[in-house]
């Protein structure tokens, strides 16, 4: 490789900043759209180019080869700080983003937290004070020449921490020092449109003072370039002299130009300077009445281009269903005949790593698709053809208590018989859940299987209700005419919910496995895959089809405990501190077999000690409550539930990245077995998505999960105890959850075994 | 429910951290005709994961050598056998070389594509020699420099400011809702009832 080709491909794609940046393209993307069909005169393409233009600008300055060479060249960093400081800004300005990023948000969020928070007088205080010209100003300044000055400077080259600060405040600083200028949308101006061109010319001043001394200073500034390595023939202060050529002559260009063309509308009589904020009347009633009363305006992923008629057709479902059939056989197939470590094999990789992975991807990221997508139902729904399926479920099987117990013994035997490394015994239990699936279902009427036995479909159920999108009733009024109720009846054409779920009175994913057959059924096409509120019913314990009060279903609250803590049980067997002390334990009880030891450790997480915290908190509880409280554990437990999904998610996650590629050695061997592709040796210990920021993700998703289990707790205490002593009713619940949240977080601390990994 | 919205809304603003990277110039060594000079990331290296990078250039035209075989070995302060590991986040115990001998350095996988690098583990603080091994073109070139690690400090430290979100966004929760209803009654003081409004 040539030296130019390296420098030119010294590009590093840093997950945090470029999702962050994406992220935001794709907020203000939704927003522009809908205010575009809003005020098609005021947000024109060119806002959206800007805006996306400011943002890709950003991207290039921390991802490009600018960042791998700014620490040796000071010129190339300060090309880095220009583009942070005047170009990103400006292009991110130019776009008039707020309304759009706050239209582009999910409608609950800008409803329910950013408009609160924004119209606080303190938050307008705040807003008026930052964006005085006087302010925005200062700032700039104070940012430009704070940075410059050798002390700080030094300090960001040998601290990134101390590096991305200084960029966070360019950026910031660019952002302010623009927003006077361009006056974005629908802001208005604090002072006369002419005094922006003293405002700019002054900024050039100590842009100008700031470029000349650098150009012309003899001595290095900087002692790190003076003693990093030259590139090429340039001196440490030639190298320095051109920054500061940098900095005065494009520099001074960025703020000439705009004076020049604000000095020239001014100048010109017939273009009114200083109007660039229309009233914004009629907007806002236009967003509230543009909606057909009643209807819901949530997003609704069938009403998207493409993805809602794919997902809408039972055609596209058992595409996708066969793609996961072919994947199970592949994972028999080579489970049973293939080598029998875990890593090796596709029965120790893609259920166990991949798939786990990406379910609860997709859980948190659109809903239960992994249930859309199940092999199994597939394979019941053609055995169908030949079996009766005409018999009732016994009625004493009508509850979760099966599905919680194969729940417990999947947990147990996952550890005990360390499943991830025995691919022939994960093809048979495959293999034994096509079997289960068509048994039960193919004798007994309805999906019999996945809302009573499946422990798959229980998780997904139990996970599902913190995703953001749910099967639900687009308006409420259209089903309150309907007569036929065909969503769970169903018609001629199309039969409705397997699982007893009527839509009008469904409240969240519970039991729903986004087979979507009542979408197909309901005559009205009422029923859509709307965006709700994560984990919004949560704590108020209402009534929902099918299955009622969760308060009133010990089975499913006890499905419950065991998700929750199975979470820790799962993640804490993984973690050697956990290991080793499952290990001595073992020994010390005179070698018990590993399975028996795993028995006790399971029986321990899973029963003994949710069954004395809950007892504990729920004596509490009653101690200081002024009322009498029916049993605070059955009311308080589900409150607990988002700390497990969170401690799932990033297990899980882990294991993910950690494994990404493992498959591709894998498909080598496979290939190579059936004498496809000529014999070599596979590279076993390919490359991985890890990332050491992944774990920064971990925290994060336990602190929301912290958040969201608090949320959930309070408002439980405030149900049952109205009034003031709520709070004291809910505290040893919520000293529990903070000490499970302690608890997740040492175990995403620890080192992890890393399972479906070869050693390298 | 607005407190707690705006709980998550703290929550995920403040996760939000601009990142920049650069590895700082830890020694220069010329050899043989060829400039070695070592950087790494973080800057001031501490007992854990430390980027090692290695830039490898002509000394009389500074330009960069990119056809080297470039190998490291760290040997321990006062020639002691390397202790138990340092902490390191666990998902990147599979990434970085746990061994401390003959580390290959290569080009893939660094942020500037001159230098050679690797991600290692050290076990702990103190004083460690470096040696360099540079192959080119039939001549081996062994150099070596020290490196000043800084011991451990406690893992949880560097992720306060994650730890930091929860009372944040709880403080949020308590306050903005105290400070609505605060403008509210301060907004019915100074305005004026107009009698009739429906």
């Amino acid at each position: 490789m040539e030296v130019s080709n390296a420098v030119l491909e010294s590009w590093t794609i840093r997950p945090e900043p470029t999702f962050l940046l994406a992220v935001a393209g794709v907020i203000y993307w939704r927003g522009w759209l809908s205010l575009r069909r809003l005020t098609p005169a005021r947000f024109g393409g060119w806002q959206l180019v800007s805006f996306l233009g400011g943002l890709l600008t950003a991207f290039v300055a921390i991802s490009s080869p600018i960042d791998a060479f700014g620490n040796l060249l000071l010129s190339v960093h300060m090309v880095q700080h220009l583009l942070l400081m005047m170009i990103a800004p400006a292009l991110i300005q130019l776009g008039a983003p707020y309304l759009p990023l706050l239209s582009g948000l999910p409608r609950w969020f800008t409803r329910d937290i950013a408009g609160p928070v924004l119209q606080t007088g303190a938050a307008k205080r705040l807003g008026g004070f930052f964006t005085h010209p006087v302010v925005c100003w200062l700032a700039y300044v104070g940012a430009t020449l704070g940075w410059h000055v050798p002390f700080f400077y030094e300090l960001t080259l040998h601290s990134s921490r101390w590096h991305e600060l200084e960029h966070a405040c360019f950026l910031g600083a660019g952002l302010l020092f623009w927003f006077p200028i361009i006056q974005p949308w629908p802001s208005r101006s604090k002072w006369p449109r002419w005094a922006s061109i003293p405002y700019l010319l002054l900024a050039d001043v100590q842009n100008t003072a700031l470029a000349a001394f650098l150009s012309f200073y003899d001595q290095v500034l900087y002692p790190s370039y003076g003693q990093v390595p030259r590139l090429g023939s340039l001196g440490a202060v030639a190298d320095q002299n051109l920054a500061g050529s940098i900095m005065w002559v494009p520099g001074s260009l960025v703020f000439l130009l705009p004076a020049g063309v604000i000095a020239f509308q001014f100048l010109t009589p017939k273009r009114p300077v200083g109007q660039t904020s229309a009233p914004s009347r009629g907007l806002a009633p236009r967003f509230t009445a543009t909606h057909p009363a009643g209807r819901s305006r949530a997003m609704d992923l069938l009403r998207l281009p493409y993805l809602g008629p794919a997902l809408r057709s039972l055609a596209f479902r058992r595409s996708v269903q066969t793609c996961m059939l072919c994947l199970a056989a592949l994972i028999i197939v080579d489970g049973l005949r293939g080598p029998q470590t875990g890593a090796t094999n596709l029965a120790g990789v893609l259920p166990w790593v991949h798939w786990r992975g990406l379910t609860v991807l997709a859980l948190l990221v659109m809903g239960n698709f992994f249930c859309y997508a199940c092999p199994f139902t597939w394979v019941r729904d053609l055995g169908r053809r030949w079996l009766p399926a005409n018999r009732s479920w016994p009625k004493a099987l009508r509850s979760k208590w099966l599905a919680a117990t194969l729940v417990g013994l999947y947990l147990w035997a996952y550890e005990a018989f360390s499943l991830w490394n025995s691919p022939c015994v994960t093809a048979w239990i495959v293999v034994g859940y096509f079997g289960g699936a068509l048994l039960v279902d193919g004798f007994f009427r309805g999906a019999s299987f996945c809302k009573y036995v499946c422990p798959i479909g229980q998780f997904h159920f139990f996970q599902s209700w913190f995703s953001p999108f749910e099967v639900k009733v687009r308006t409420p009024e259209v089903c309150r005419s309907c007569v036929t109720h065909d969503c769970i009846r169903g018609n001629a054409d199309q039969r409705g919910c397997e699982l007893s779920l009527f839509q009008p009175r469904k409240q969240s994913n519970q039991d729903c496995t986004f087979c979507l057959d009542c979408v197909r059924a309901c005559p009205h096409d009422n029923v859509g895959v709307l965006a709700v509120k994560p984990a919004a019913g949560l704590g108020f314990d209402l009534p929902t089809s099918s299955v009622g009060r969760l308060s009133n279903r010990t089975d499913l609250l006890a499905l419950t405990v065991l998700l929750t803590f199975g979470a820790y049980a799962a993640a804490a067997g993984m973690v050697v501190p956990v290991a080793v002390w499952i290990k001595r334990t073992q020994l010390q009880l005179g070698f018990l077999p590993y399975p028996v030891a795993c028995a006790f450790f399971y029986l321990l997480i899973l029963i003994v000690v949710p069954a004395l915290l809950s007892a504990l908190c729920g004596w509490l509880s009653r101690r200081v409550s002024p009322v009498s409280l029916p049993p605070p554990w059955r009311h308080f437990i589900p409150g607990l539930a988002p700390l497990g999904a969170g401690l799932w998610i990033a297990h899980f996650t882990f294991h993910l990245f950690a494994g990404s590629h493992t498959p591709v050695p894998i498909l080598q061997r496979l290939l190579m077995d059936l004498h496809w592709l000529p014999a070599s040796l596979p590279l076993w210990a390919p490359r991985s998505w890890a990332f050491p920021e992944l774990l920064d993700g971990e925290i994060l998703v336990m602190d929301v999960a912290l958040l969201l289990s608090l949320l959930a707790l309070w408002r439980t205490a405030r149900r049952l105890v109205p009034g003031g002593k709520a709070l004291r009713v809910g505290l040893p619940w919520i000293m529990l959850a903070v000490l499970m949240y302690l608890a997740g977080v040492w175990i995403v601390f620890q080192p992890m075994q890393m399972r479906g990994i070869m050693a390298p | 429910m607005n407190r707690w919205h705006f709980s998550v809304l703290l929550t995920i603003a403040l996760a939000g951290r601009a990142l920049a990277d650069g590895g700082a110039l830890q020694f220069s060594r010329v050899s043989q005709g060829i400039q070695v000079s070592v950087f790494t990331s973080p800057g001031v290296p501490a007992a854990g994961l430390v980027e090692l990078n290695v830039l490898v250039q002509n000394a009389s035209t500074h330009s960069a050598v990119l056809d080297a075989d470039v190998a490291a070995t760290l040997v321990p302060p006062n020639g002691n056998r390397p202790g138990s590991s340092a902490w390191a986040p666990p998902i990147c115990a599979a990434a970085s070389s746990p061994d401390l001998q003959d580390i290959q350095l290569n080009r893939s996988g660094v942020q500037n594509l001159l230098c050679y690098g690797a991600t290692i583990q050290i076990p702990h603080g103190g004083n460690w020699k470096l040696a360099l091994r540079v192959a080119r073109a039939g001549q081996v070139d062994l150099i070596e420099g020290e490196l000043r690690v800084a011991d451990q400090v406690a893992p949880w430290t560097s992720y306060w400011h994650l730890f930091l979100l929860p009372i944040v966004a709880v403080a949020g929760f308590v306050v903005v809702p105290r400070r609505q209803q605060r403008d509210t009654l301060v907004g019915n003081k100074v305005r004026p009832r107009s009698g009739g409004s429906s």
